[in-house]
């Protein structure tokens, strides 16, 4: 039986229920990326934690707060705590509050760990959402739509896919390596050893069907100078969507503005 | 009829970034003290040319970024590697042992260079991973920032690099000739490997 | 004007010492399929790569000599016009398979939109391509999970769908096993009545037997044998040329030696029973 219903889903653009998923994906980049710079005209931490809480609200927003924030936090308690405390104990400051040894924790220190450590977060904030609102062959369309050429989305899209094909044999090889008695634990030297036997033939294999994809993606007009149309489509960015981030910009050029003046 | 190489570059860049990630992942799972993330970026930048290698390096920093996203601020360091391998390819320098070990000091000197000026600048000098630790030591005890930046930046990379370069030596000795005369660099390792 | 034509073609690849192919003159007809066999490192391969257009614009070497498709040299050529005219499927599942396309339904589009065509006829070869082969449970499915087997129907349908009027396919059932094989040549024998013009390099002979109007066997990069199938296999001596023979030839042969031949030469079994059955009923008239 044939599916007409996913078939006639390709004869109207990708949409969610969710206005915020509906964004073009280079709109959501462009809110994210300046809501982010907003951090670099302001110093202050608190209002690096303001915009962190703002991605959190936008992930809320999308409906994707339980993707966002487990990822998030993983990332953002690693992270975090590693730019504050390098700092905090190491960073050589006037106003010594502890010393011992080589550890030396001074106010200027921790002011400079609070600081990064915030901005990090903030940097996580911007990539987990990404990741979470944006699915790459849309953002490939959309990179298209403004001229990128499609050879650029091949090369984004297959290393997607390359990453967990590769991965997955890896962790045959692996096993397989280990069962034929090929030491894989042991001292560093033993280990170093069975490093090549394990890349070298995944590195090779996927070298020699890179020849053959070549040959196979030839037949599939791959190198046609035609442009190229798009089964699956977004819709064109409706006025509403363009003014939004306009005001967003300007929102934010504007509290930037401000920030360099304060 | 256009040559038809190029689609031949394109499949292979996608296949550098995996070989980073996959790299990587290995050198984890055996526990070495190496990184091994970049071997990817070294060989087909090697054997694919200079363009081809700064792709592999951009594409890999920005997917390395989701899970790692200090990497995103050493985007140049990521093509940086690129560019100089498929440099170095070009003159030779991937050809034997001693060259190879060569290649991989002169661009783990490079890159660290170019890391610890962006950890000086973007991050007070502190690298973003175990460097960050062994820099922070180092002004902790009373080395200069930028002192400690270079030391712990370029000595971490120079101990990196020289056998990632190595990996990627033992794979191209491994590529067949039939390849190699599809590729940019190719005639470097056919001329050297037929004396 | 022959549909496919070779014309004294050599061709030697990049640092080799002896030639793949060797002075070739061949015209392939159309609307027919042929059947490529030959001992392997014959150049089968080659063969298939040089109609294709590969050769030398993707692989170098020397090519001497001249190919003619649709009356047009081969290096004349545009490779997207040869691609819309001209199917290639080989025997690697895996490597056939784009690994950028979410569902089997967009990998089968993606020549499609490479090629520049609407949406709507898009939608419209992808589906009927999708109905022919039998594939309507596989298209919502994620290409890069299939398995081997699955996978090929899928490569098939992502050429089929470029209705190119030329088939080259090379061992497509190489890596599958007997109910994979099975359906590849379902499709094949599909596209054979839809009047494609197919060229099919396939060892397993009986198949070959079957399907094929006409047979080229290829041995160190020389064409040493061509004719209709049944006239080729009728030739015992091909086994030692290191290619095989189907059994029932060799049994119509065999009658033959103890001078008790077929009235027609059988190669596959149907036609073996229908001579046997008719003997038989002969002998009972007696
Ligand atoms: N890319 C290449 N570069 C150099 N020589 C090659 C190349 N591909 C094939 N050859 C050589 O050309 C000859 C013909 O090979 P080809 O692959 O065409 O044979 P085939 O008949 O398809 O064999 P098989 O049955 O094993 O598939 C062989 O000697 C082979 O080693
Ligand atoms: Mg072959």
């Amino acid at each position: 039986m044939m599916d007409e219903t996913f078939i006639n889903s390709y004869r109207s653009p990708q949409l969610s229920k969710n206005w915020l998923l509906n964004l073009n994906p280079l709109n959501k980049i462009n809110i994210y990326i300046a809501l982010g710079l907003i951090t670099l005209f302001f110093q202050h931490w608190q209002v690096n934690v303001v915009i962190t809480l703002v991605f959190i609200l936008l992930a809320v927003a999308a409906g994707r707060f339980k993707s966002f924030i487990s990822p998030f936090l993983k990332l953002g308690l690693v992270i975090g705590p590693f730019f504050f405390i390098v700092r905090a104990i190491f960073w050589p400051g006037e106003n010594m509050i502890f010393n011992y040894g080589i550890i030396n924790i001074t106010q200027e220190g921790i002011d400079l760990g609070i600081q990064y450590a915030t901005i990090m977060l903030v940097v996580c904030g911007i990539l987990v959402l990404c990741t979470v609102t944006i699915k790459a062959e849309d953002l490939t369309y959309s990179l298209e739509k403004i001229g990128v050429p499609h050879n650029i989305s091949f090369m984004i899209l297959s290393s997607l896919q390359l990453i967990i094909d590769l991965k997955d044999k890896t962790n045959v090889i692996m096993d397989s390596q280990r069962s034929r008695g090929i030491e894989t634990e042991g001292n560093v030297f033993v280990r170093i050893k069975a490093f090549v036997p394990v890349l070298s033939p995944l590195f090779l294999g996927a070298i020699s069907g890179a020849e053959e994809k070549t040959i196979a993606m030839d037949a599939r007009a791959f190198s046609s100078a035609n442009p190229n149309t798009h089964l699956r489509f977004l819709r064109p960015t409706p006025a509403l969507e363009k003014i939004l981030v306009i005001l967003v910009d300007i929102l934010i050029l504007g509290l930037i503005i401000l920030g360099v003046v304060l | 009829m256009k040559n038809r190489n190029m689609g031949l570059l394109i499949f292979l860049i996608p296949i550098g970034v995996a070989v980073n990630f996959v790299g990587g992942q290995i050198a984890v799972l055996l526990k070495l003290p190496l990184f091994l993330d970049t071997i990817g970026t070294f060989t087909i930048g090697a054997i694919a040319g200079p363009f081809a290698g700064i792709l592999v390096g951009l594409l890999t920093c920005l997917s390395i970024s989701i899970t790692n996203p200090q990497s995103l601020f050493y985007v140049i360091n990521f093509m940086l590697m690129g560019l100089l391998a498929g440099y170095l390819a070009k003159k030779g320098f991937f050809t034997t042992v001693p060259k190879t070990i060569g290649a991989g000091a002169i661009m783990g000197l490079i890159v660290g260079i170019s890391g610890s000026l962006i950890s000086y600048f973007l991050f007070n000098g502190f690298g973003v991973s175990g460097t960050g630790v062994l820099g922070g030591i180092l002004m902790g005890s009373g080395v200069p920032v930028w002192a400690s930046a270079f030391i712990s930046n370029m000595s971490v990379d120079i101990i990196d690099k020289v056998p990632t370069a190595l990996v990627a030596y033992l794979i191209i000795r491994n590529i067949p000739q039939k390849t190699f005369v599809k590729l940019p660099n190719g005639n470097v390792f056919l001329n050297a490997y037929k004396k | 004007m022959s549909y496919i034509e070779l014309k004294n073609v050599s061709y030697r690849y990049p640092l080799a010492e002896t030639d793949a192919l060797k002075n070739i003159n061949y015209a392939f007809e159309e609307g027919k399929l042929y059947g490529i066999i030959g001992e392997n490192g014959g150049g089968k391969t080659t063969f298939c790569d040089l109609i294709k257009g590969l050769i030398p614009s993707f692989y170098g070497g020397d090519l001497t000599g001249e190919v003619f498709i649709k009356g047009k040299e081969i290096r004349e050529w545009e490779s997207s016009a040869l691609a819309s005219t001209i199917g290639y499927i080989f025997q690697n599942p895996f490597t056939q398979i784009s690994g950028i396309k979410e569902t089997v339904f967009e990998e089968i589009a993606l020549g499609l939109e490479n090629l520049g065509v609407e949406r709507e006829e898009i939608i419209d070869r992808v589906t009927s391509v999708v109905r022919q082969l039998k594939i309507e449970h596989l298209i919502k499915n994620n290409p890069n999970k299939l398995s081997g087997g699955q996978r090929q129907r899928v490569a098939f349908a992502s050429i089929i769908a470029m209705e190119t009027d030329i088939l080259v396919i090379d061992e497509p059932t190489s890596q599958l096993d007997p109910k994979g094989t099975s359906d590849i040549f379902e499709i094949i024998h599909l596209l054979k009545e839809q009047g494609k013009t197919i060229l099919l390099v396939e060892h397993k002979i009986d198949l070959i037997a079957e399907y094929a109007d006409e047979v080229l066997v290829i041995k160190q990069g020389e064409l040493i044998t061509n004719g209709k199938t049944s006239d080729v296999f009728s030739n015992v001596n091909l086994l030692n040329e290191g290619v095989n023979i189907p059994q029932i030839a060799l049994l119509s042969n065999d009658m033959k030696e103890q001078g008790k031949p077929f009235d027609t030469f059988a190669i596959t079994r149907s036609q073996a029973r229908e001579q046997i059955l008719k003997k038989g009923s002969e002998k009972i008239c007696h």
